[in-house]
């Protein structure tokens, strides 16, 4: 079929200037003449190209054509995968800032060039599909935000408010200041609680009344009084937070856990993780000093150290110095994997980026290390993730399947 | 949209005679919205056309082929989905056309063919100068004029007011070249005067 491939590349070229209002050479005309004359149907093209209604028809039905476009080309770029094998290219994508960031505080990745390893497993070269990069979008990191629950059970949501008084509580000012809490002033009469919480997804930060500073990580919530009265300060933890305590040598600080854990603070920082979905419950010393509590037994904590609550075995141990940049990371905006296990890592990947895990194969025994920035989509995660020889696959509605 | 890469002719005619995957994105562009035009002309099946471009496309990977130019290519490409089209309306039961139909229609699809290609390649041309408008500019565009959306609708849908959607189409005017564009949105700005 030549009349396809003769056709003169310049004249559509050519028509535009026209349509532009733009001067045509003499032998422009002259190409533009013998098109014309060529068929009935180029010289109809020509005519209809002055009726603005004809061509507004054309670009519409070209516009239709667009629409469509995307999605037809990753329809394309699938099949021809397929035919060239089983699995779909890996396609590496360039990423505009970089994947992994130092820490502020200058934490320092371990192992020179490779920040992420696996320690025991071998394999093939892992890879998300283009399929499943293309047609599922970025899933964002998580954010700043929580719910606030008030004295009478009504909620606030935190995320989306400016600076200024969030709610009355009794005679207490409920304020947010640049994406943090506060309590002003002081509730009397009967004591009120609030309830702080953030779902997967959201971090969030706030001040207690007495001046004790929370963070708190996704998917974890924090109950107090709105004013701490009588002999002692006693808050409600589920999930992860780091503290750090308001010295008040008069009224000690506990953090209940849980229905038998407690720890006693004596004037300091620490970080408490005690997600239900894990086995066991952690808590670590920053600075000063904290007594811990568990199943009728006890233990002080010295500045670094790290105590294990296992509730399944109403056991509490002392874990002696733990890796604080580990600890801490998720306060300073990093995943630390250090001896991570693959379901260590998955569970925090659903509370940052809220997803569900799944595994096809049961869960494969491998174990990471390095920090990744937690600014990161998911996508560029688990990109990391696949150079130790883990596959995933997306799907829609946030669900993430684990294949060996 | 068009690829971001462009090709020198031989390396372009090389790789796809590799079947090299990563040419793919780029033929795409640069033919898949042309073929669609071209066989939505003999279908009237945007659908069934989409499927004709991106089968027409994939046929360079399942045969790789050495072409001697891209006009080659390109008449290659134009000619499967001149068959392709063809073949859909033979096997359409519903239209039941008879033989003699078909191929009067074989007939009128060969006489048109160069006004088509032609044709969908001055879209291409047009519709890129209105894809590099702005985005405020572009979806004024794109809503009153292409889509022919009444003003007060696309204001709405827009989230501005209609002095501020005269405007944009004030600015639009001026950024574009071609002038039945122009003109086009020109007579919706005359209806918005009235509102």
């Amino acid at each position: 079929m030549d009349e396809f491939s003769n056709i003169d590349n310049e004249l559509p070229g050519l028509l535009q200037k026209l349509l532009c209002g733009e001067a045509l050479t003499e032998k422009e005309w002259q190409l533009l003449e013998d098109w014309k004359e060529r068929s009935a149907a180029n010289k109809a093209l020509y005519n209809s190209l002055g009726d603005p209604a004809a061509v507004k028809q054309m670009l519409s039905t070209w516009h239709g054509i667009e629409k469509n476009s995307e999605f037809n080309k990753q329809r394309g770029m699938d099949r021809i995968s397929e035919l060239a094998g089983d699995r779909p290219p890996i396609k590496i994508r360039l990423l505009q800032r970089p994947l992994v960031r130092y820490a502020a505080a200058g934490l320092l990745l371990l192992g020179t060039g490779a920040y992420l390893w696996q320690t025991n497993r071998g394999g093939k070269e892992g890879a998300i599909s283009q399929r499943q990069a293309a047609v599922i979008a970025p899933i964002a990191p998580g954010k700043d935000g929580a719910v606030l629950t008030l004295a009478d059970g009504s909620t606030v949501v935190l995320d989306s408010l400016g600076n200024g008084v969030v709610a009355q509580q009794g005679g207490a000012q409920v304020m947010l200041q640049n994406g943090q809490l506060a309590y002003a002033g002081s509730a009397d009469g009967e004591v009120a609680y609030n309830t702080i919480s953030t779902p997967k997804g959201r971090q969030f930060r706030l001040q207690l009344p007495d001046g004790t500073r929370v963070w708190l990580n996704a998917a974890s919530s924090v109950r107090y009084p709105v004013t701490f009265s009588g002999n002692e300060r006693r808050v409600q933890l589920e999930g992860e937070a780091y503290f750090e305590i308001a010295k008040n040598a008069n009224m000690p600080f506990r953090v209940a856990v849980g229905d038998a854990t407690e720890v006693e603070v004596l004037g300091t920082s620490f970080n408490i993780k005690a997600y239900k979905n894990e086995s066991v419950i952690k808590t670590t010393l920053l600075d000063g000093a904290v007594r811990l509590n568990a199943y009728r037994q006890s233990q002080l904590l010295a500045p670094g150290q790290q105590a294990e609550v296992r509730p399944a075995a109403a056991q509490l141990s002392l874990t002696g110095h733990a890796d604080l940049d580990k600890v801490m990371a998720w306060k300073n905006g990093l995943f630390n994997f250090d001896d991570a296990t693959l379901g260590e890592v998955m569970r925090e990947l659903e509370r940052w980026y809220d997803i569900e895990v799944t595994y096809a194969k049961g869960i494969p025994a491998a174990t990471f290390g390095g920090e990744i920035n937690k600014q990161n989509t998911l996508q560029d995660v688990l990109q990391i993730l696949e150079k130790s020889n883990v596959h995933f696959r997306l799907e829609q509605g946030r669900k993430l399947v684990v294949i060996p | 949209m068009p690829a971001n890469t462009l090709y020198e002719e031989n390396e372009l005619l090389t790789r796809i005679a590799d079947g090299d995957a990563a040419i793919y994105p780029y033929l795409h562009d640069t033919y898949y919205s042309s073929l669609v035009y071209f066989s939505l002309n003999i279908t009237q099946n945007q659908q069934q056309s989409e499927d004709i471009a991106v089968d027409t496309l994939v046929k360079l990977w399942q045969l790789p082929t050495r072409f001697e130019s891209a006009g080659k290519l390109r008449g290659y490409l134009f000619t499967l989905a001149r068959n392709a089209s063809l073949n859909y309306l033979k096997h359409q039961k519903v239209r039941a056309q008879s033989e003699q139909e078909i191929s009067e229609t074989e007939v009128l699809v060969d006489s048109r063919a160069e006004a088509l290609v032609v044709e969908s390649d001055l879209m291409r041309i047009i519709y890129q100068e209105i894809a590099r408008l702005p985005q405020a500019y572009r979806e004024v565009v794109e809503l009153l004029y292409i889509e022919g959306m009444p003003s007060a609708e696309a204001a709405e849908k827009l989230g501005i007011s209609m002095d501020n959607l005269r405007q944009r189409k004030g600015r639009a005017i001026k950024e574009l070249k071609t002038e039945l564009v122009r003109k086009g949105l020109n007579e919706v700005l005359l209806s918005l005067i009235f509102f």
